[in-house]
């Protein structure tokens, strides 16, 4: 069986500001398998952004806190790796994509170094005259010297094997039109209509969609192995959303990557994920396959949270809303989570929070990507209005 | 690490700094008066004789000569020629200007980036920079040109122990502005972006946090240059800073010495023109600091120089998606449930 491209573990993710102590992420497991796309869909403030930005370790530590859970990638645990190390996995191993397209490039640079940043990083690392992430036992390999960037003379030949050195060369030496070549390519490959101008733009001279195309076109330039989407869709106004979704569900085919999709909006999730899990109050509440969980729902949350979705088959009323509201996360409810909110609510439901289980009781608990629930009442739940 | 350098090919430098100074008629005079002024200290290094008709102490038969051909501002009461005086001066006045903020923007600017990057608490960098803050409010605490009037006492007369003197009480300001600026800028999401994209620490620091915090840092440095000759010529009004009538003359210095003399009271041109050298340059380098603002944020520079090309962004790749709901229903097995309408919230 292939391995997991990213294995988290039972992550608990706590924030501490003040004397309070906010329990954002409470004992998440994921698997990502290498091609795969997971959805994560919840309201705001259920912890989605902070478990994504928590894989790449870039959550300011402190406020936050990492309280217990391994993130592996590539065989090493990212939560014991040292700070001083973590740019090394960021970029090239896990890219990221952010939700404020607006701000989330440098007004000063213009686009063409915005991605050829990028695309250096990437290259350097590929060059090995920088350290880069290898996974497994020894994370970072300091055994093999980084390649010197100068060329030539005997003193290099000695180390470097026959016809490196020419290769090295070709590859430094690469001129800036070369490097303009690949920006490009990935402006290109991003669907950016005459590149040739965007490349000598300033980030505040494009609009909110194309700004997300630049974005979306550096985290990919890096050629990531894991991809983390946060809401890349939600800044920007319905029809550049649509466009930018499009192209996302188009570059999932293309790209190999294995992909990790934040978002709200059911609608986002729906079209572009394969898995699928619902998060409420720092818990994933059900994971499943996307049609799956949304044609029959086994957690009282997930459905709520369908029925009070927009449609445009419901053309009157008002729209369908989860009386209560999300608990405070300082203090979060005892046993379940949504038992303040639960049409199913019983008494065992305020003791221990209940398992994410299978709902095919007789499949292996082991088996990655089924339907599971954390739900004592799961059966049920289809039997709700 | 030896990046290669990287630079889009439209738009040099120099002919965006041509087309702002254009567009902006104020900065322009600005950016000619600090041209003037530079090139005219030059000459007065290279040889004084080829603008400067008088030595700074020779004696003419004009006494207290108002402003004339022969003496454009004037002559005191020994004959001495003011125009000639004034002139000497604007070298080591300019000189005077650039050292102590240039100092103080270096000093004070490398501390203030180290205190406002590395702030963590309870790390290296967080002892660091609360180090350098504690430091900082110590000198910030002491009214500026009291110390550096207290600090030439102990430093002794003169031009060099007076630049000194004020450079130490100068460096504080630009640790508060550029650790301030520092501090709005790293938790801006660019930087976060850039760290997801695998940059270093440093590397964010010198290349996504300096490059922004420069533009304020190097407009302060400008209008800088202004108070820091006010505040050595107000030393030299006092009279510690340099000595007049010497051979090197300075603008305060000729201030105090006419109107403690009080030849002033009669003879006004004595003070008017090397008071007027003064607000001249002040002025200039002022003026000079509003037109850098324009020419270094790209968002302001645009104004002045996309004339050209339109503004309209070029037009975006057709949507097959158009109305998105629909494509859905026909792709997605999940569509019945009735709950796929992308994008009718955001």
């Amino acid at each position: 069986m292939t391995e997991p491209v990213i294995d988290v573990q039972h992550l608990s993710i706590t924030y501490t500001v003040g004397a309070g102590t906010f329990y954002a992420v409470s004992d998440v497991s994921l698997q990502i398998y290498p091609g795969q796309v997971v959805g994560i869909v919840g309201e705001t403030g259920c912890g989605k952004s902070t478990l994504a930005q928590a894989i790449p370790r870039l959550l300011p530590e402190p406020p936050a806190t990492i309280g217990g859970g391994e993130i592996i990638f590539r065989g090493t645990d990212l939560v014991k790796v040292p700070k001083r190390q973590l740019p090394m996995v960021r970029g090239t191993g896990i890219g990221m994509i952010f939700q404020e397209p607006l701000n989330s490039l440098n007004p000063a640079y213009r686009v063409f170094d915005q991605i050829a940043e990028s695309i250096r990083i990437r290259h350097y690392r590929d060059m090995g005259w920088v350290k880069s992430f290898q996974g497994g036992d020894v994370p970072f390999d300091y055994s093999k010297p980084a390649a010197p960037i100068t060329v030539g003379g005997s003193l290099t030949k000695s180390i470097i094997p026959d016809g490196a050195v020419e290769e090295a060369a070709r590859d430094r030496l690469r001129t800036r039109s070369e490097f303009r070549d690949e920006v490009l390519e990935y402006l290109r490959l991003v669907r950016i209509n005459d590149p040739e101008t965007i490349l000598n733009l300033y980030p505040h001279e494009l609009s909110g969609g194309m700004r997300q195309r630049i974005m979306i076109a550096m985290a990919l330039s890096e050629k990531p192995s894991l991809l983390i989407a946060d809401e890349p869709t939600s800044a920007l106004d319905v029809t550049i959303q649509a466009q930018v979704l499009t192209l996302m569900k188009e570059l999932i085919e293309e790209v190999d990557a294995a992909i990790l999709f934040i978002s709200h909006d059911l609608g986002v999730i729906a079209e572009t994920a394969d898995e699928i899990g619902v998060m409420y109050a720092g818990r994933i509440v059900e994971y499943g396959p996307v049609a799956e969980v949304f044609r029959s729902p086994r957690h009282p949350y997930t459905k709520a949270l369908l029925k009070a979705a927009p449609s445009k088959y419901k053309s009157e009323g008002p729209l369908d809303s989860i009386a209560g509201s999300v608990p405070n996360l300082s203090r979060p409810p005892p046993g379940c989570r949504f038992n303040p909110r639960c049409p199913l609510v019983k008494d065992i439901c305020r003791g221990e929070h209940p398992p994410l289980a299978p709902i095919d009781k007789t499949a292996n608990p082991d088996t990655p990507g089924i339907h599971r629930s954390a739900c004592y009442f799961a059966d049920e739940v289809p039997g709700l209005p | 690490m030896a990046a290669p350098i990287l630079v889009a090919k439209k738009d040099g430098p120099l002919s965006v700094f041509w087309r702002v100074l254009r567009a902006n008629p104020l900065s322009f005079i600005g950016f000619l008066m600090v041209a003037i002024l530079g090139v005219t200290a030059l000459i007065v290094v290279v040889d004084p004789n080829l603008i400067i008709p008088y030595g700074p102490l020779q004696q003419t038969v004009a006494r207290n000569a108002s402003p004339s051909l022969q003496h454009p501002f004037g002559t005191d009461n020994l004959g001495r020629d003011i125009y000639s005086n004034v002139m000497l001066a604007l070298p080591l006045d300019l000189g005077i200007g650039f050292a102590i903020a240039g100092s103080a923007l270096l000093i004070g600017g490398t501390l203030g980036l180290i205190a406002g990057f590395y702030n963590t608490p309870g790390t290296i960098g967080g002892w660091t920079s609360v180090s350098i803050m504690r430091v900082t409010d110590i000198f910030l605490s002491f009214p500026s040109l009291i110390l550096a009037l207290a600090l030439t006492r102990v430093l002794g007369l003169g031009v060099g122990p007076t630049v000194l003197a004020i450079t130490i009480t100068w460096w504080p300001f630009y640790v508060r502005l550029v650790r301030g600026e520092v501090l709005a800028v790293k938790h801006l999401p660019y930087v976060n972006a850039a760290r997801a994209a695998g940059v270093t620490e440093n590397r964010i620091l010198l290349r996504h946090v300096l490059r922004n915090v420069l533009e304020p840092t190097i407009v302060y440095f400008t209008l800088d240059i202004g108070t820091v000759l006010v505040t050595y010529s107000t030393i030299g009004f006092i009279g510690v800073a340099s000595k007049y009538p010497g051979p090197n003359p300075e603008w305060g210095a000729m201030l105090a010495f006419y109107q403690q003399t009080g030849s002033s009271n009669v003879y006004p041109w004595l003070v008017i023109a090397p008071g007027a050298a003064i607000f001249v340059t002040v002025l200039a380098f002022s003026l000079l600091g509003d037109g850098l603002r324009d020419i270094l944020d790209p968002r302001t520079r645009r104004a002045f120089v996309r004339g050209t090309i339109a503004h309209e962004p070029p037009p975006e790749a057709p949507a097959p998606l158009a109305v998105a709901s629909e494509a859905v229903t026909d792709s997605n097995p999940v569509a019945p449930v009735g709950i796929i309408d992308t994008g009718t919230r955001s």
